[in-house]
């Protein structure tokens, strides 16, 4: 396997063309994501409440079956409109973030904030995930905004080289001088990787303007990414 | 009553359940597939009529799967359940080839009268 490091903060270019066209398309991925996740909760809500009303008109039913099997679809209803809060909810705190980015940020939340995507794109992957974050882990100086387009990417990425039915843990904890970040897949990268979504000079570009180092010393394998505390 | 036998193809276990509940008290014929990678093993077995296929599928390609079922002996006929036009050149593509789609969240009836036509069996 080809040794991969990708440049610390200090050998990246920055260029304000990639940094712009990187911010559009994690923007536009994040849509793209909550809207095909809102549409599959939609499109459940609409069969289960249309079951009810085909129930209700079943003639073969008595009137006892009939209230038991609508009173489990209301249930079904309520779980499915709690789910959907919460990916709405989490939608909006991207956008808030986006209105007002801030200049510091608990890396927790901003791997959180990111989860509902993150588990979708390891489903579409058909990868599982597990969190490990690190407790009262300090705010770091930085944009909300640059730091979930870098995890994003990286964990794309990351995600677009790995077997089917590997696990990917997401980890966080506090070193002396820093913060880490890491992507932790439990087994061996493919012998053969399609093409990643993300190019190495974007995430560069964006690690630079996130203030945060990237090491992945093998290609599908883990990744870190350190931001320093005194930055 | 002649209905179709529908092949539901989706990972979302709460929305092809009930759909294929809703199919069956319609009277078609109703098999659901939560694993993609079960597609093709379970369609030369029934045999559908109309595979109702999610276009987004965990680690394989909707279109993939279409492919495959179009390439059966005889060629199986899809409609893809779609949530949005992520690729409008694909979408056209699929319109050239005559491959059928529709949007979800979507109606019933809207549902099986393209069940119905695509397989050519009514009630």
């Amino acid at each position: 396997m080809p040794e991969k490091n990708i440049s610390s903060p200090a050998s990246a270019r920055v260029s304000g063309d990639v940094i712009t066209d990187a911010l559009s398309r994690f923007t536009g991925r994040i849509i793209s994501l909550f809207v095909h996740e809102l549409n599959n909760h939609l499109a459940t809500l609409r069969e289960t409440s249309g079951l009810g009303d085909d129930l209700m008109n079943a003639r073969a039913l008595s009137d006892k079956e009939k209230l038991k099997e609508i009173e489990t679809l209301i249930h079904a209803i309520e779980n499915r409109v709690g789910h959907t809060s919460s990916l709405v909810r989490v939608f909006g705190d991207f956008g808030s973030h986006m209105e007002d980015p801030g200049d510091s940020l608990d890396i927790n939340l901003a791997i959180e904030g990111l989860h509902p995507f993150f588990s979708k794109i390891a489903r579409q992957n058909n990868l599982s995930l597990r969190s490990a974050y690190g407790r009262n882990l300090p705010a770091v100086r930085g944009s909300f905004l640059f730091m979930q387009c870098l995890l994003f990417a990286i964990f794309e990425n990351l995600c677009a080289s790995l077997v089917p039915q590997t696990t990917v843990c997401i980890s966080t904890e506090k070193t002396a001088s820093s913060i880490m970040v890491s992507l932790t897949p439990d087994c061996a990268p493919a012998a053969v990787f399609g093409k990643a979504p993300w190019p190495d000079r974007t995430i560069a570009a964006v690690a630079a303007a996130a203030a945060a180092a990237i090491d992945q010393p093998q290609q599908g394998g883990a990744v870190s990414v350190r931001i320093d505390l005194s930055t | 009553m002649n209905r179709a036998r529908v092949m539901i193809v989706d990972d979302e276990r709460d929305f092809a359940g009930t759909l294929a509940e809703r199919l069956r008290l319609r009277g078609y014929e109703t098999h659901m597939v939560l694993s993609p990678h079960e597609t093709m093993a379970l369609a030369e077995e029934i045999k559908p009529d109309v595979v109702l296929l999610d276009l987004k599928l965990p680690g394989i390609s909707g279109i993939e799967i279409l492919m495959m079922l179009r390439h059966m002996s005889p060629p199986v006929e899809v409609i893809l359940l779609t949530g949005h036009l992520d690729h409008e050149q694909t979408i056209e593509g699929l319109r050239l080839d005559s491959f059928h789609f529709i949007m979800k969240p979507f109606d019933i009836k809207e549902l099986t009268e393209k069940i119905d036509v695509v397989s050519g069996k009514h009630a």
